[in-house]
């Protein structure tokens, strides 16, 4: 009976703490925010967008099997207002006719190319490009992994800035400008992360974004609060707190001699974004390392990905996701706790073992205590229902934090239907979905301990692309 | 303390705090929208006005009259068209700007404890364009917050301030604060009115190493033709970084006559940057001379140095092309034959070299 009184008040510890830090999250992240809206002078994009002199990037793209979005992909890409910028479509083994879609799509045509291999990568089999867009190249390889065809397309790259986004990615026009911002202030800036949302509800025009809805599902909305959340105060916060260790591999502008430096992704990952963004905090926090660098955020650098929006995909996207945490902390475990990288060493590693890896264990305990102890009479069912309220309102309360920065940003939604349905959302988000998530990173873990490191189920996409009436 | 006690207090907290932040996000939204009705409201009565204004057809009093409804939003809609129209468009609106007087208000706020005050002020005084403005931003150079050092430094250059070059490479030129392009370019803003600071600080081996790669950037930008004698003096500075930005600017200015043998002295520079530079002005100067030279640097270790080598060949025409189609079948060196090939297969039969490259 002690025992299990023990174990209740650790586990509620556990969340007071958690969110004690999620609190301190919140604040920092919206301080954070304000101070960088304040330091966007006027003319500040207008004037990067201007200068022969802004750094010229090379938007990395690797593909495997997306055939139906591939094109669309590339025509929101091609309309993105940045100076200098190339293309650089790296075909990963695709079976589905993808390279024959961008061969039609751009009148492409093979070149002999061969690159300057920096980090070990598979054989690039051939390279086309197109005379009519000669920002694009795209390179056909054999099958990897995403890590593998990124490193390849490294090869090609002929710019100092790299900026890797997945094939179901959609920019916002001014995305690259004010991803490349960090970089023409500071030469520390060693890599920048944007903001992700879900681009489903979205409707294309020609690559162009026309209209900005949320996705018809509720699962899809709880994910666009979920990916509020993530974004709009954890992330920056975190970035302030020197621990930022999970960068979307959805969208990052990353030095190029720093990428080249520290190898690239992973090829074996599960979820090479959450290893790279490790090794990348190691280098960068590293105190003995003589060059001082900075891992930067910006809130107002938008890209929008496809989330999945059936639960099975859901599950498996989950499931990965929580093999490809423990994977990247397993292997950068030399981190935690060690004050040879500051902040990161102290804080952000520990925090992302024991609040990420390891939460849905913990709240799993929790609610099979909550069961036991119902059963052996030490609760009653009204203490037991204060206790499961506790933890919704806490996530109430985290989301609207969320919704609140989302609405004072330029992100806000702009129709009103839209917005009641979030609000909606939020509400029912902890009622089911959330429990199903935390069943789907469980089962993650205990399989990720029985060995399992493949990719999981793959999703099928939706072209956004309106067609002409 | 009793558990459930202790739950029940957490709970009920944050369920009050959940309730106020529904209330004010229901609240922010409310006033946003109707915010933002006003301000198009604004704004198309305002446009009206500056059109008809700009088109000749009505006097500044009725725009002015419209402006001074709302100085903070007119301000910024000014600064907006200012941007978008051209020389002479920006010279109508200048009566605009001085009639509503802003310029002391910015004045003011250009010494507030504040930095992000004093940031916004920096860089209107840019747009209000008034020569009592020189002064205080000249002082805004030496603020502790470098945006608001950057945004004076861009204001004095949008207003044309020359004597202002040192002063702005003195305040920005912090090892790693700032890009050096950035710098460049806000000095490039200056045009003609930049020549003879730049050539000053060219020529005086006292200043650092930063603020001569600057110069040399700017005097790029701005085509500084006469900059090239005291540029071809830096390709034998002990500093990488200023070689670096002497080859690269002597490459963009073109100079007659081409200085092709002291670039090609760098052929052998310790630096890989160094080298590409090197091979890629040597393409830009297009003098046949340099053929030799960039037939060696085909062998060169790095893949950068023989890319901007091979790509300059076939920038200097037809001797270019057979150079390179001689190379890649004869070059001894395996890396130099491949890199030839690659930059010939970007060459279709009926296109002109220069044609492929551009």
């Amino acid at each position: 009976m002690k025992t299990i009184h023990t174990l209740l008040w650790l586990i509620l510890a556990y969340y007071i703490l958690l969110h004690v830090i999620y609190l301190g999250l919140v604040l920092i992240g919206s301080l954070q925010t304000r101070r960088y809206r304040r330091a966007v002078t006027f003319d500040e994009y207008r004037r990067i967008s201007d200068s022969r002199l802004s750094m010229p990037v090379s938007l990395i793209v690797p593909c495997y099997n997306e055939a139906p979005i591939i094109a669309s992909t590339l025509r929101n890409l091609l309309k993105l207002r940045y100076p200098e910028f190339e293309i650089i479509v790296v075909s990963d083994g695709s079976t589905d006719g993808t390279v024959d879609v961008l061969r039609e799509c751009f009148r492409l045509r093979k070149v002999e190319s061969f690159g300057r291999r920096q980090i070990p990568a598979g054989e690039i089999l051939a390279i086309y490009e197109s005379p009519d867009t000669p920002r694009l190249v795209v390179a056909e390889k054999s099958n990897g992994r995403r890590a593998d065809a990124i490193n390849a397309g490294v090869a090609l790259a002929r710019y100092p800035l790299l900026c890797v986004i997945d094939a179901d990615c959609l920019m916002e026009p001014d995305a690259l400008l004010r991803l490349a911002r960090p970089f023409l202030r500071d030469s520390a800036t060693a890599a920048v992360a944007g903001v992700v949302r879900p681009s489903n509800g979205l409707v294309l025009e020609k690559g162009e974004i026309v209209s900005k809805g949320l996705p018809r599902t509720l699962l899809g909305i709880t994910q666009e609060i979920e990916y509020a959340r993530s974004f709009q105060w954890a992330r920056i916060g975190l970035s302030r707190l020197r621990s930022m260790l999970c960068i979307s591999g959805a969208l990052i502008l990353v030095r190029k001699s720093l990428f080249v430096d520290i190898g690239g992704p992973w090829p074996k990952a599960i979820t090479d974004d959450i290893e790279f963004t490790m090794r990348l905090n190691r280098r960068v926090h590293d105190r003995h390392s003589k060059e001082r660098l900075r891992l930067v955020f910006a809130p107002d650098a938008v890209c929008y990905t496809e989330v999945p929006e059936t639960f099975r995909l859901y599950a498996s996207q989950r499931n990965r996701w929580q093999r490809g945490t423990l994977q990247a902390l397993w292997r950068n475990r030399g981190m935690i706790f060690n004050p040879r990288y500051g902040m990161t060493g102290l804080f952000g590693m520990p925090f992302f073992l024991i609040f990420e890896g390891l939460a849905a264990v913990v709240e799993l305990s929790a609610w099979i205590l909550m069961v036991v102890c119902l059963i052996l009479g030490i609760a009653t069912g009204s203490e037991i229902l204060w206790m499961i309220y506790l933890a919704y309102i806490l996530g109430v309360f985290l989301s609207l934090s969320a919704v609140l920065m989302t609405e004072t940003s330029r992100l806000r939604s702009s129709s009103g239907r839209d917005f009641r349905k979030l609000l909606a959302a939020l509400f029912l988000d902890n009622l089911g979905i959330h429990q199903f998530h935390l069943l789907c990173r469980v089962v993650g873990t205990v399989e990720y301990l029985f060995g399992r490191r493949d990719l999981g189920l793959t999703m099928k996409r939706t072209d956004l692309e309106r067609l002409p009436a | 303390m009793n558990l459930l006690h202790l739950v029940k207090i957490i709970a009920t907290l944050i369920t009050l705090a959940s309730l106020l932040l529904l209330g004010i996000i229901l609240l922010q939204r409310g006033l946003s929208g109707s915010r933002n009705r006003r301000r198009e409201e604004f704004r198309r009565r305002v446009m009206t006005r500056l059109c008809a204004y700009l088109a000749g057809e009505e006097g500044r009093e009725p725009l002015l009259a419209q402006l001074a409804k709302d100085r903070p939003l007119a301000l910024g809609l000014l600064m907006e068209q200012s941007d978008l129209l051209g020389a002479d468009g920006r010279e109508k609106l200048r009566p605009i700007f001085s009639g509503l007087s802003f310029v002391q208000g910015e004045l003011f706020r250009l010494k507030s404890k504040r930095w992000s005050q004093r940031l916004r002020a920096a860089e209107r005084l840019g747009y209000l364009d008034e020569e009592s403005s020189v002064t205080p931003l000249k002082a805004a150079l030496m603020d502790p917050v470098l945006d608001v050092r950057l945004a004076a430094a861009h204001s004095l250059a949008r207003i044309g301030c020359a004597d202002a070059v040192v002063p702005i490479i003195r305040a920005l030129d912090l090892p790693r604060e700032v890009s050096q392009r950035r710098i460049a370019e806000i000095l490039a803003l200056l045009g003609p009115k930049a020549e003879k600071p730049l050539l000053d600080i060219l020529g005086d081996r006292s200043f650092g190493g930063s603020a001569l790669c600057i110069a040399a950037r700017t005097a790029g930008l701005i085509r500084l033709r006469g900059a090239a004698p005291l540029l071809e003096a830096l390709l034998d500075h002990p500093s990488e970084e200023v070689r670096l930005n002497a080859v690269r600017t002597l490459g963009s200015l073109k100079p007659s006559p081409p200085p092709v043998a002291a670039i090609g002295r760098l052929n052998e520079d310790p630096s890989w940057e160094v080298r590409s530079a090197v091979m890629h002005s040597l393409g830009r100067l297009g003098n046949g001379d340099c053929i030799p030279m960039l037939l060696q640097g085909l062998g060169d270790p790095d893949w950068w140095v023989r890319h901007h080598a091979a790509d300059s060949l076939l920038l200097l025409g037809t001797p270019g092309l057979e150079a390179l189609r001689n190379a890649s079948e004869k070059h001894t060196d395996a890396y130099a034959r491949d890199i030839c090939r690659e930059v010939l297969g970007r060459v279709p039969s009926t296109m002109q070299p220069a044609e492929a490259l551009s």
